[in-house]
């Protein structure tokens, strides 16, 4: 063989350089380079870490000279980063031992033009990314058929495939553990062939998606409602829909929820849900129901109380707490007396069951 | 080949780099190194030279900028002349921690027969010799036109019968040695592989042959259509033979494998093929030959590719598939 590269750094003309610096990305778009291949010729030719990071695609990659994958999931400090210039927040990035060399600013700039057209080829119209605002109109009330319609499409969705909104909160202090959770969980139902846009909006998460199945196994931390499966153009009343299952998963001191739950599946629960955050605030049964909580930090009374009124027996309900019926039934006649009306018929344990779950429905948001 | 000389690495760059690719549906990342791309000027021995030096010590300036790999370790020696053979010096790598005896492969670089040098296929050598765990021994063979066919052979083989003989007391078991090169080298290979087999020499577990020059006849569709792609073009293909090409007494299949009688009884083939390089199709009927004659034969070819590619581009993932599979061949063929 005769020929051999030429070493970024071993070219003395800034402007030569950059000439084929250039040219070396354009080749890379047009032999329809992907992300990896993107990275890696990137860290190829500067002879360093090359890497990218499109947070809303859930995608990060950190590539070494050698075309390895980094297996670091953070950008390092002493980067030289490039913006992908398509709203995403995307960023390019090349980490050299030693600091940036004089070249680095322009390959990344480079890199992420590229990147630009590589994650927009590769994820479909990436346009969601354009306009950030795209979803929280799709999900607004505000907005008429039209625009929405517009965002719908820009966003990828179709009248052809229904959607379901989802409602994502996070409960924990580690904000950027969760966001990426979040992003892996979207690429798990975009590898599946669905469609899911995420964005923030407000405290929550909101989620768009064509996936007929959220998983079950959110990771810790975060709570989900998923809305009602609405023609793409009903986004708004999914999203109503999802947030209202959100509140269905609020845990508190004795009275444990699943974290995940579907307003499909609550029935006619979801009255319950229609009334606002005073009004159930100021039922006698819900107060009381917050003096038992009051004078009960561990949640033992509220526990009890709750398996008490899913189990339907002081038996039942001795099992599933491991304890002897008899300390069941004191607590039981306890928690009666506290509350102003027998708990063990068949009556009071349906009134206390509602009562429980106002309470847990009034901690908000409304 | 470009008539104009193209590289220099001190030239400024006009617009129109070597082989801008587009014709030819390349891997993204192989097109991408293309804009780098020195083209040396094959036709001009001198010039071609100063431009690889030059090229080479940008390389090792790199390469010294790198943490050298601590299992493996490179010793360079002289296989002393006798008989009228002039000093060869060969490099050698070893796997630094070593329990048993070892498989070895030699292995000769590339460069149409009348450019490279050891430094060339360092990197390959040393990664070879940790992940197979092997001995490998490269000879820095004379070069043409100043020393043409057998002049390399004849170095390539005595660096393998040298190996065999004293082997053992590099740790080699020498009942497990392979040959192996890339494009002219690979050629070498070849021929030094068949020269074994004619001589009842070494023994060999495996011919390693990497986009290998085999066949002087340029007679094939892919010579015939690839005269502007990078690294290796019809016109150097053509440029080669003239310049390796001599008369002696050898067989001619010595300097171009594919002209041998027989392809029986010899070691099994490991073939790696570029698909726009102009020695493509001579390595599909190399491998064919050798298959009719009941000679074990493992085929890659990498689609998107040009010749050498993992030479020039190894951080490409195509290149470090190549490489695995290279890995992957020695490994299986130099097990105890």
């Amino acid at each position: 063989m005769h020929g051999l590269l030429l070493r970024l750094s071993g070219i003395d003309a800034e402007a030569e350089a950059a000439v084929r610096v250039i040219a070396a990305f354009d080749q890379l778009v047009a032999h329809r380079a992907d992300t990896g291949a993107l990275v890696r010729a990137a860290a190829g030719l500067a002879e360093c870490t090359a890497g990218i990071h499109d947070p809303l695609r859930g995608l990060f990659l950190s590539v070494s000279s050698d075309g390895r994958s980094v297996p670091s999931r953070v950008i390092p400090t002493t980067s030289t980063l490039a913006k992908v210039d398509d709203g995403s927040g995307a960023e390019v990035w090349l980490d050299r031992v030693g600091g940036p060399g004089p070249l680095d600013a322009i390959v990344a700039e480079r890199m992420a033009a590229a990147a630009a057209i590589i994650l927009d080829r590769i994820f479909g119209s990436a346009s969601y990314a354009i306009d950030p605002g795209a979803l929280e109109l799709l999900l607004s009330e505000q907005v008429s058929d039209v625009d929405r319609a517009r965002c719908a499409r820009l966003l990828g969705f179709s009248e052809a495939r229904a959607i379901r909104a989802v409602a994502f909160l996070c409960v924990g202090p580690q904000r950027d553990v969760i966001t990426r959770s979040l992003e892996s969980l979207t690429s798990r139902i975009r590898d599946c062939g669905d469609i899911m846009q995420l964005a923030k909006i407000g405290d929550l998460f909101a989620a768009i998606t064509t996936a007929e199945q959220i998983p079950a196994e959110l990771p810790a931390q975060i709570r989900a409602g998923v809305g009602q499966k609405v023609d793409p153009l009903k986004a708004p009343a999914s999203w109503a829909g999802a947030r209202t299952a959100l509140r269905f998963t609020v845990s508190l001191p004795g009275l444990k929820r699943p974290p995940l739950q579907s307003v499909e599946d609550l029935g006619p629960l979801i009255a319950l849900a229609n009334h606002p955050l005073d009004e159930l605030r100021a039922m006698d049964d819900v107060q009381a129901i917050t003096t038992v909580a009051a004078n009960d930090p561990s949640g033992e009374h509220i526990h009890t109380l709750d398996a008490f009124c899913r189990a339907g027996s002081l038996r039942r309900t001795a099992a599933e707490l491991y304890l002897h019926h008899t300390s069941v039934a004191a607590r039981i006649a306890h928690i009666s007396s506290a509350l102003g009306y027998a708990v063990d018929t068949p009556d009071g344990a349906f009134r206390a069951r509602i009562a429980l779950t106002l309470w847990q429905l009034s901690q908000g948001p409304d | 080949m470009a008539a104009e000389v193209e590289g220099a690495a001190r030239k400024p760059h006009n617009s129109t780099f070597t082989g801008n690719g587009l014709q030819y549906n390349y891997d993204a990342e192989l097109a991408a190194v293309l804009p780098f791309n020195v083209k040396i000027p094959f036709d001009n021995i001198t010039e071609a030279r100063r431009v690889e030096a030059d090229g080479m010590a940008e390389q090792l300036r790199a390469r010294a900028e790198l943490p050298k790999d601590p299992n493996v370790l490179v010793e360079d020696h002289v296989l002393p002349g006798a008989g009228g053979s002039a000093d060869l010096p060969i490099r050698i790598y070893t796997p630094a921690r070593r329990t048993t005896s070892l498989g070895a492969l030699v292995f000769f670089h590339g460069g149409g027969y009348v450019l490279g040098t050891l430094d060339n296929e360092e990197l390959r050598c040393v990664h070879f010799a940790a992940r197979v765990n092997c001995v490998v021994v490269s000879p820095d063979y004379r070069l043409a036109p100043e020393h043409p066919f057998p002049a390399a052979f004849d170095d390539c083989y005595r660096t393998l019968c040298w190996l065999a003989g004293e082997g053992a007391r590099l740790g080699v078991d020498v009942g497990r040695i392979a040959v192996g090169g890339i494009s002219s080298g690979g050629g070498l290979a070849a021929s030094v592989a068949q020269r074994a087999r004619d001589e009842h020499g070494p023994n060999l577990a495996l011919q390693l042959l990497l986009y290998p020059t085999l066949d002087s006849r340029l007679r094939t569709v892919s010579n015939a259509r690839f005269t502007d792609t990078p690294l290796w073009d019809a016109h150097s293909n053509r440029a080669m033979w003239d310049y390796y090409l001599a008369e002696s007494d050898y067989p001619a299949s010595y300097a171009a494998p594919a002209l041998a009688e027989s392809f029986e009884g010899l070691p099994a083939a490991m073939l790696a093929v570029a698909e726009m390089d102009p020695l493509r199709d001579e390595a599909l009927e190399y491998a064919s030959a050798l298959l009719k004659a009941n000679v074990s034969v493992e085929m890659h070819l990498y689609a998107g590719t040009y010749h050498a590619f993992d030479y020039i581009a190894p951080f490409a993932q195509v290149s470090q598939r190549a490489l695995a599979d290279q890995v992957n061949s020695l490994t299986k063929a130099l097990r105890s």
